[in-house]
């Protein structure tokens, strides 16, 4: 568990212009809470008991030197919740730090809110918003692969998507909305990340915002769910998009944290510049694809392979990937690709000192353990021997391939 | 504020760096002034009329059958990061690195300096471009963008940079060949660099790797066309898989009688802030769409430049779509939402942004980037622009446009009644 103290979290760094700042309001993960979130996500910088209209708020953030004010809803396996994310100018800037962060405090803490309920205009506006967001998902053909690979890959349905939940989304009243604020905002500690070049000033307001002043709090960073292997799943559908689509997942068995960067070693392999295995095999050496790639799950030792095809390339297709999984567990060739990667890593790290977003990424993970830091991935990358990668892959179960065929013309 | 260092070379190349020793990385950055828009052309006197695709596809081969080899094998045997990318007007090819800028100079400038591709090659690099195509077009808003494109404009026949099928397969190697030593030419060029490198030393790089080059030099001009400020299609539909009907209305508004420096510099601001004013989920308008039910969702607004045209573009799911264009045109006829204390504001947030952001070397390069495509103005953003704008001109300008050139985009998805 991530115990939330009384204070922010802050790191100091003298080479970025702007600070940024975010707020983690964590909350048991519940089903009742799902939507909720979502709905509030929506509804809370809309506008603010101060700031009665959208145009007047964002007036507002402009006068008060805000960069960027927005918010976004957070799944954790074990907690949900939102998270303020503020961009403002660092303490080189001649503003008046107390007055901006009055405002962000003010406008999470007294949102636009009369007699214990929230603004029906809104309510109804975030509603209709998230049913259209989630039927978009079922009409864009990667966000309908991806639906369709998740649900199949989910024997034991541990994944809690929106759309599962659609039915709720209206039931949903302007007080429960509020009551949920209240239990989430108003109620705990949040958690506050605090990086760039920060005044003392600037320290001791936030210091004062939230000493003493709210409940202790919690985030559970037990993130890992490790899914069953039954038998390999293979479902084809055709629906109406121009492209058609094979996905392929593969479950690590017996996996441990251990483990993570064995993950991360496979999807450099597959789709780094310096070994890019997928776009050699897929498009250079077959023109199979434009686009392919993989990605991984490593709280849940998943392997994801992607590849946007012609319909009548699905076979050669699944022979080819099938076939890289193998070259994978080929010592030689996976050695000579891990000092590649290695090599490029350590070049990324230098590129991210660059990117203000990448560094304070790295921040955050490390503050909510949910990855190592970037150079401490690195050194478990180098520590990572070939055999053992090898014998990693060799252990990967094939739990689906999934094909969408595209029937859809002019 | 940045300062930008040109040289133009004998050959014509010209040269803009930027040094910036509080990086860690340089952007090696190399031009084309070809881009998907560019298919009506003289080259040595005879006259062309190509359909779309022909610079998408020169970039994909120029990226992965070039004289030095594939850029992907390049620069990542050096663990540089590298891509290319075709927009309306340019094709750059670009290498992000954190050492040896001279090997990343070098191997760009050569790979681009002769086409080695051959006609077996053009097959293969062919292939994954159909792909892509088919990746395009199950994209509504790129599908919308197409059709705003063929609707309003008469002599100008560009829809996308990727061309459809049909049209790249039809290519044949020696008119790609054409277009490739037309366009490809150094006074055709432009380098771009920013980040941490010595200036000095970069320069003699380059004049060094140009010096050791025969590039013929090849007559060429882009033929202009007349273009009426009329539209060509006032409606179009388009049926694809989508959760609810889309209507977009989109302007051509004519600028012909500004330079292109104005537009970027003056009054692309001023047409932002009228959209965000009037047509954005900030506006009056946008309430009232949501609060009668005639819309689900924010409004959506756009404004992009094209041929001497604003093209502006206002969109929503809608539950009933002729009164949603109705409600809109209304607007125009009622008179706009106009607010000086916004105008001021926005003012200020624009400067806090332009002194606070925190761009990488290829962040600045991608705004450099979008400068010379948009507007072919070698520039990256500095804040004395800003010192140029001021309410009444604004509003007058506004109150001057011709909004009576429109047409109309609807989205339906084949099961929508």
């Amino acid at each position: 568990m991530i115990e939330i103290t009384n204070k922010p979290i802050i790191k100091r760094v003298d080479n970025f212009n702007q600070i940024v700042i975010e707020f983690f309001y964590p909350i048991e993960a519940l089903d009742e809470h799902i939507v909720k979130n979502a709905l509030l996500q929506r509804v809370i910088l809309e506008k603010t008991q101060q700031y009665p209209m959208p145009v007047l708020l964002e007036k507002a953030k402009w006068d008060n030197y805000v960069i960027n004010f927005s918010v976004r809803g957070f799944d954790f396996k074990n907690n949900y919740g939102l998270c303020f994310e503020v961009e403002i100018p660092d303490k080189n800037f001649n503003y008046d730090e107390q007055k901006t962060l009055d405002f962000i405090i003010d406008s999470i803490y007294h949102p636009y809110v009369k007699e214990g309920e929230f603004d029906e205009f809104e309510l109804t506006k975030a509603k209709n918003e998230l049913k259209l967001s989630i039927e978009a998902g079922f009409k864009n053909v990667n966000s309908y692969a991806n639906i369709r690979t998740n649900e199949i890959l989910d024997d034991d349905n541990f994944f809690k998507p929106l759309y599962k939940f659609k039915d709720k989304i209206a039931e949903v009243t302007k007080e429960e909305l509020y009551a949920y604020y209240h239990e989430l905002i108003e109620t705990k500690r949040p958690l506050v990340l605090v990086f760039g070049n920060v005044s003392e000033k600037m320290e001791q307001i936030l210091n004062n915002y939230f000493y003493n002043k709210f409940e202790s709090n919690a985030i559970d960073d037990n993130y890992f769910y490790l899914f069953k292997f039954y038998k390999t799943k293979v479902v084809e559908e055709q629906k109406d998009f121009k492209q058609s689509i094979v996905n392929m997942i593969y479950k690590a068995s017996n996996y441990q944290s251990d483990d993570m960067i064995k993950l991360l070693a496979i999807k450099m392999i597959l789709n780094s510049q310096v070994t890019h295995l997928l776009l050699e095999e897929l498009r250079d050496k077959k023109q199979l694809v434009y686009a392919t790639g993989s990605d991984t799950r490593v709280y849940n030792g998943l392997l994801l392979i992607n590849a946007k095809i012609k319909a009548d390339k699905k076979d050669l297709t699944i022979v080819t990937i099938k076939d890289i999984m193998l070259k994978l567990q080929d010592v030689d060739y996976v050695k000579e690709a891990l000092v590649k990667i290695v090599q490029y890593d350590k070049v990324g790290l230098e590129i991210d000192k660059d990117s203000l977003t990448s560094m304070y990424n790295d921040f955050s993970n490390a503050c909510l353990n949910q990855f190592k830091s970037a150079e401490e991935t690195h050194k478990a990358l180098v520590q990572l021997k070939a055999e053992e990668l090898c014998a990693f892959v060799k252990d990967l179960q094939l739990d689906t391939i999934y094909f969408l065929e595209g029937v859809g013309n002019d | 504020m940045t300062n930008i260092i040109h040289e133009t070379l004998d050959n014509g190349l010209n040269i803009y760096l930027c040094p910036d020793d509080k990086k860690h990385t340089v952007v090696v950055d190399f031009i084309v002034k070809y881009g998907g828009a560019i298919s009506d052309f003289k080259s040595n006197g005879v006259e062309y009329h190509l359909n779309d695709g022909m610079a998408h596809l020169i970039e994909h081969t120029m990226y992965e059958k070039n004289a030095v080899g594939n850029n992907r094998e390049i620069y990542g045997n050096r663990y540089m990061k590298t891509n290319a990318v075709t927009r309306r007007f340019t094709t750059e090819y670009y290498v992000i690195t954190t050492s040896d800028v001279n090997y990343a100079l070098e191997n760009l400038i050569k790979s681009l300096a002769c086409f080695s591709a051959t006609k077996e090659d053009m097959a293969k690099i062919k292939e994954p471009i159909y792909r892509e195509i088919s990746m395009h077009n199950d994209n509504v808003g790129r599908r919308i963008g197409d059709t705003i494109y063929e609707n309003l404009f008469n002599n100008y026949s560009y829809r996308n940079g990727l061309g459809q099928e049909e049209d790249v397969k039809n290519f044949d190697y020696e008119t790609i060949k054409l277009c490739f030593e037309t366009f490809y030419q150094p006074q055709n060029e432009i380098l771009f660099m920013y980040g941490n490198f010595n200036q000095e030393e970069v320069l003699q790089k380059i004049k060094d790797i140009y010096e050791q080059l025969d590039i013929k030099k090849i007559p060429f001009e882009i033929i202009s066309k007349k273009e009426r400020k009329q539209v060509k299609n006032l409606t179009s539909d388009i049926v694809m898989p989508i959760s609810k009907e889309q209507v977009t209305l989109a302007y051509k508004i004519d600028l012909r009688k500004y330079t292109k420096e104005e537009y970027s510099h003056v009054l692309s601001y001023y047409i932002n802030l009228f959209r965000l004013m009037n047509f954005s989920w900030l506006s009056p308008l946008n309430k009232e769409l949501l609060e009668d039910k005639i819309i689900d969702g924010d409004l959506g607004c756009y404004n992009s430049y094209y041929q001497g045209f604003a093209i502006l573009e206002i969109c929503a799911y809608v539950n009933n779509g002729s009164e949603f264009i109705k409600r809109v045109q209304d607007l125009f006829k009622k008179g706009f939402n106009f607010d000086e204390d916004c105008f001021n504001l926005v003012l200020k947030q624009s400067k806090t942004n332009i002194i606070c952001m925190d761009r990488t070397s290829f962040g600045y390069s991608r705004v450099f980037v979008n400068n010379i495509d948009g507007y072919d103005l070698p520039e990256l953003i500095e804040i004395k622009e800003l010192d140029n704008l001021n309410y009444a001109d604004y509003k007058k300008f506004i109150a001057s446009l011709d909004f009576k050139n429109y047409t109309v985009i609807k989205v339906k998805d084949k099961d929508t009644k």
